[in-house]
């Protein structure tokens, strides 16, 4: 299967990615590295590995069960306990924020 | 001041000795390591932050004490990667999106080390969010090998690795999500345990692919790692999918007897190609284990073909939504451009992440999204059971299962930076123990004649460190002692 | 054309806990904004959630009322979406299996025939934190107080013909859920809300119609209007010729209406898979044993057993319709083993007392324990009848304790014979004509004399033992003199 451009968009519309060259950069790529990359160029190497992905088809798995962790004997469910009264107070957090107004958090209006 | 150099050499074993004895204080012996830190780091540029004065202040508050003896690692340096959340340090994850967090909780391998008389000296460098397998993939700067400066040292947790090996601390914590914590030991000459799933809690620690992320030691004996290990091992209440099972007594190691020992070499990680000094060196291994009277038999393990492919639809489809939360409303980067909530988002997400968390984003989106998520995520989960079926009936028959780490040694810098499926295929060694579960020791074999260290690992039952640190033990004194990295460019 | 209406509901409820589903941050409502909150429900990295074991309880005990089937092992999966409420950028939600599959809830049905409604299933998920806008600075505050909350939904199937019925599950739902302790049930602060999928579809058509989903109902009333809205609203499109779209819609309840809530984002794909944080949600044999013992009896159940007590169908039924009036009953019959007796002054004297009042049994100051004082008094004949009667308001109205009360002032029947018998002589004497009228034949005068003896022992002898006696003393009295 191949990924289009613009399924790829699709795609990272979802993930709330730009895949255009002009919103990329200044961030993790670091300097001289090429820009995130259009959607073509996304998509031409999702293409080539999600290509690579389908040899699972060559594998039977007809009636195995998926495997979604390998966690053994975990832990049970808490009791209904409130923390303690100023133990872990959310201040930090919120000092942490980019943005602010108040004790809110703070994002451009929605509606 | 100058520390004495000896001292950033010595392992914990020796270094325990010389603190109880009085012959050392903490301080000095953390003065060292800091020290080696300063000299090596322009060369190796292994750590994100080094935690000098904070690391100084906890070592005076031990001396002050005095030594405690029930204290398994009191007063000693050691280094996490930074992916652990450690009070009043900044945790990045090698991402400009934290670049600047502050956590207001601590993970809890971290809260263990401090209660068990560790410092903490340093947040080691990694790809960004653990996303690769050289250190190239960290936002801020590549770390280089200290084997030779002109190669990557392995990733993720190449930082600890580098580290380690060069003396910057007595043992460090990777996490380990598909051989990261193995595959960078074996490229910097050192050892590294990936414990079970579910044997050390995951609680702090930055995630990348939650149902595969394991947390663990890498040092330069498998003695230090079982201390370091013994140290977090066990149940913990704040990571549901932290194991009750007991964990067990390390404080006594025996090796087992060479003779009698049985060891599988899946055919499907042997056969394959090898790099010409890597292959030189595993044979030579394999020669050394069979005069030594340990049987080596090869084994099939047929659905390995096919754990790549479902390693990265599993790891990607978690890293998409672990990764969610990276949106610039509570922490982390935010775009500076005032936009709709919707830019605010694409911007902040695609400035802030790089390009291969990127990557392994969109490919986990497609994976889980709708019409293709039978196809791909719910088929990689079921070959995952195939997986780890496979290693269970190994093991009910073999001792261990012996692979190498890595087919090739430590590459040139941007070798694989722009073919990612290349270097994807390049962990078919370690990630499908990450699938299965269970636990896996790195160590060094040997040395190549390109002067670069050729590592191989032992793979044993889940939750049965133990006898898999025995083991390591041993094999440890049938391969040939690695000499001191030159740190320098060959 | 005829249109059939077809509704199904989705009940969000918030679970009774003192904290959060995955962490143990406080629930309360009203706090300063961002103080309920740490690093798990705000989805700092390396957090990781640990469920609420009390919210799995409850919510199988939900299930357990409805008659669901609780699964041994349920998952939580993640949910995938983006929004400034949503700290993960997932809800914590469980798609396959969820914790609850199938059961039912009987109403009245339009028909006027009991009808099932049918469930589908119910799950455990967390809410997510509040949005205010500011439209004059242009901003979106977010708080995250909320986030976290622990939530079922219960998702019926689609059985529900008109808002009256949908109100009456509901109404009746709440009761339930609020009764079992599921959830505290508080309608104006969202901890019960509903979303509505409603159709229509001609007259006894299989194939349903396009619906519309008005999403965040949070009163009875809004639900019954924005129904008989939809029904207005899509009979008239179907009757012009035109298509009704599938959407969200919101209920404008200031005036009446729904509202699309279509927005410019892309189709939704929420890429559910499972949680790979949380192990398998199990509930064990014994935890469902258990939680079986702590369910109050349906009221099947309640009925079966008041007749096997020997309680006439009405009274059963009417302890059962009454609020409050079943637990009323069995906490007084614990202390006075006497259910008839206790069933008959409740129907006849403090039902009818409660219903007049508008209060409810257990809420008033006549305790249970009370009314077995009562009912033993009625029983061992202290307290006649009319004298019950005569004292009920005043005991109901302020909790006082009849057997003290009869004690205090001596109102206690005489139920001495010696002392009736003489009343009756003295009766008798004092009253030569009736007497003589009652001998001649008029039988009926007894009732006169029985009144003149009532007055005399300021109506505490027992009106049937009275009569017997002035029959002996009106016939010579021999006995009673024997006895003096």
């Amino acid at each position: 299967m191949s990924v289009d451009p613009k399924a790829a968009k699709a795609i990272a519309d979802l993930a709330r990615l730009s895949l255009a060259p002009e919103a990329a950069g200044g961030g993790g790529d670091g300097p001289g590295s090429p820009g995130a990359g259009e959607p073509g160029r996304v998509a031409g190497e999702m293409s080539k590995i999600v290509g690579y992905m389908e040899i699972l088809n060559e594998c039977e798995t007809s009636g195995v069960e998926p495997m979604y962790s390998p966690m053994a004997d975990p832990q049970p469910p808490r009791e209904d306990i409130p923390r303690e009264a100023g133990e872990g107070s959310g201040d930090w957090i919120l000092d942490g924020a980019p943005e602010t107004f108040g004790r809110f958090f703070s994002v451009p209006r929605i509606f | 001041m100058a520390s004495d150099p000896r001292l950033a050499r010595l392992d914990l074993a020796q270094a325990r000795e010389g603190l109880l004895k009085g012959d050392f204080t903490s301080a000095e012996l953390v003065g060292a390591a800091l020290d080696r830190v300063a000299e090596t780091e322009p060369a190796l540029q292994a750590c994100l932050c080094v935690l000098g004065d904070q690391a100084l202040r906890d070592a005076a508050r031990l001396d002050a004490g005095g030594p405690d003896p029930a204290m398994p690692l009191w007063g000693v340096p050691v280094s996490v990667k930074d992916v652990f959340l450690v009070r009043g340090a900044p945790t990045t994850a090698g991402s400009r999106m934290l670049e600047g967090y502050m956590p207001g909780f601590e993970a809890e391998v971290v809260t263990r080390l401090r209660a068990a008389g560790a410092v903490i000296t340093a947040k080691t460098n990694l790809d960004e969010f653990a996303m690769g397998s050289s250190t190239e993939f960290s936002a801020f700067r590549p770390t280089r090998n200290p084997w030779n400066l002109g190669r990557v040292p392995g990733g993720s947790s190449g930082g600890c690795a580098a580290g380690v090996a060069a003396f910057q601390a007595a043992g460090g914590f990777g996490t380990d999500t598909g051989g990261s914590i193995r595959q960078p030991a074996a490229l910097c000459g050192c050892v590294g345990l990936k414990p079970t799933y579910g044997r050390v809690s995951r609680y702090g620690i930055v995630a990348y692919g939650s149902s595969l992320d394991q947390a663990g030691p890498m040092a330069r004996n498998v003695r230090d790692c079982a201390r370091l290990f013994a140290a977090v091992a066990g149940p913990d209440g704040r990571d549901s999918t932290s194991s009750r099972v007991p964990p067990e007594d390390l404080s006594a190691l025996s090796p087992p007897e060479a003779k009698g020992l049985r060891l599988a070499l899946p055919r499907e990680l042997w056969e394959g190609s090898f790099d010409a000094e890597v292959g030189k060196v595993l044979d030579s291994a394999k020669g050394l284990l069979a005069s030594a009277g340990i049987s080596l038999e090869t084994v099939g393990m047929p659905s390995l073909r096919f754990s790549v492919a479902a390693y990265y639809v599993i790891a990607a489809a978690e890293a998409s939504t672990n990764l969610a939360r990276y949106d610039g409303v509570r922490y982390g980067y935010r775009t500076p451009s005032k936009g709709d909530l919707l830019s605010l988002y694409r911007e902040s997400r695609t400035a802030g992440l790089g390009r291969e968390a990127r990557r392994r984003i969109l490919l986990g989106t497609f994976a889980l999204s709708s019409g293709y998520y039978d196809a791909y995520y719910r088929k990689a989960a079921q070959v995952r059971r195939l997986i780890r079926d496979e290693y269970a009936r190994t093991l009910e028959e073999y001792d261990f299962i012996l692979a190498p780490v890595s087919s090739i040694p430590a590459w040139p810098f941007g070798s694989f930076t722009e073919d990612p499926l290349t270097q994807y295929q390049l962990d078919v060694m370690t990630l499908p123990l990450n699938l299965a579960g269970g636990p896996g020791l790195s160590l060094p074999a040997g040395l190549g004649g390109d002067g670069l260290p050729v590592g191989v690992q032992i793979m044993g039952p889940h939750f049965r460190e133990k006898a898999l640190l025995e083991a390591g033990i041993l094999l440890e004194g049938i391969f040939p002692r690695l000499p001191e990295p030159p740190l320098k460019a060959l | 054309m005829e249109m059939d209406t077809v509704i199904g509901l989705e009940i969000h409820a918030q679970l009774n806990t003192r904290t959060k589903l995955f962490c143990s941050c406080p629930t309360e409502f009203g706090a300063e904004p961002n103080t309920n909150i740490c690093e798990v429900c705000t989805g700092q990295p390396g957090a990781l959630p640990r469920m609420n074991g009390l919210a799995l309880e409850l919510a199988a005990k939900a299930g357990l009322a409805l008659g669901s089937r609780v699964n041994e092992s349920s998952l939580f999966s993640r949910k995938n979406y983006f929004y400034p409420d949503l700290p993960n950028g997932f809800q914590t939600s469980q798609l396959d299996p969820p914790i609850c599959e199938g059961g039912s809830l009987e109403i009245s049905g339009d028909s006027g025939l009991p009808k099932r409604v049918r469930l589908n299933r119910i799950h455990m998920e967390d809410d997510a934190g509040k949005c205010v806008h500011d439209e004059r600075r242009g901003i979106t505050l977010v708080d995250l107080n909320r986030a976290g909350t622990p939530l079922i939904e219960i998702v019926t199937e689609p059985d529900i013909s008109s808002a009256r019925e949908a109100v009456e599950f509901l109404k009746k739902l709440h009761g339930l859920l609020v009764r079992l302790g599921v959830t505290r049930g508080r309608m104006e602060e969202g901890e019960f809300r509903c979303d509505v999928n409603i159709s229509l579809k001609p007259k006894g058509s299989a194939t349903l119609g396009v619906r519309g989903e008005v999403k965040n109902l949070n009163s009875f009333k809004f639900v019954g209007q924005a129904i008989d809205y939809e029904i207005r609203r899509q009979g008239e499109i179907y009757a012009n010729g035109g298509r009704v779209l599938q959407e969200t819609l919101h209920f404008d309840s200031q005036k009446g209406e729904t509202r699309s809530l279509r927005s410019k984002e892309e189709a939704h794909d929420y890429r559910y898979f499972p949680q790979p944080d949380l192990p398998p949600v199990r509930v064990s044999r014994e935890l469902l044993e258990r939680l079986r013992g702590e369910l109050p009896e349906s009221p099947e159940e309640a009925l079966a057993r008041l007749l096997a007590m020997g309680l006439k169908d009405s009274q059963a039924r009417l302890l059962l319709d009454r609020r409050g009036a079943l637990e009323y009953f069995d906490s007084a019959a614990a202390y006075f083993p006497r259910p008839l007796r206790i069933a008959s002054v409740m129907e006849e004297l403090f039902l009818p007392y409660c219903q007049k009042e508008g209060a409810s049994p257990l809420e008033g100051p006549f305790t249970p324990k009370l009314m077995a004082g009562l009912a033993k008094l009625a029983e061992e004949g202290i307290l006649g009848r009319r004298k019950l009667q005569e004292l009920s308001e005043g005991l109901f109205k302020d909790g006082l304790d009849p057997e003290k009360l009869v004690r205090d002032q001596g109102l206690a029947q005489i139920s001495d014979e010696g002392e009736l018998a003489r009343l009756a002589r003295e009766v008798v004497e004092g009253c030569p004509q009736e007497a003589a009228k009652y001998r001649a034949g008029q039988e009926k005068i007894l009732s006169f004399l029985v009144g003149r003896m009532m007055k005399l022992s300021a109506g505490r002898a027992e009106p049937r033992k009275a009569g017997e006696l002035l029959k002996a003393a009106l016939a010579g009295g021999k006995e009673g003199q024997g006895v003096g």
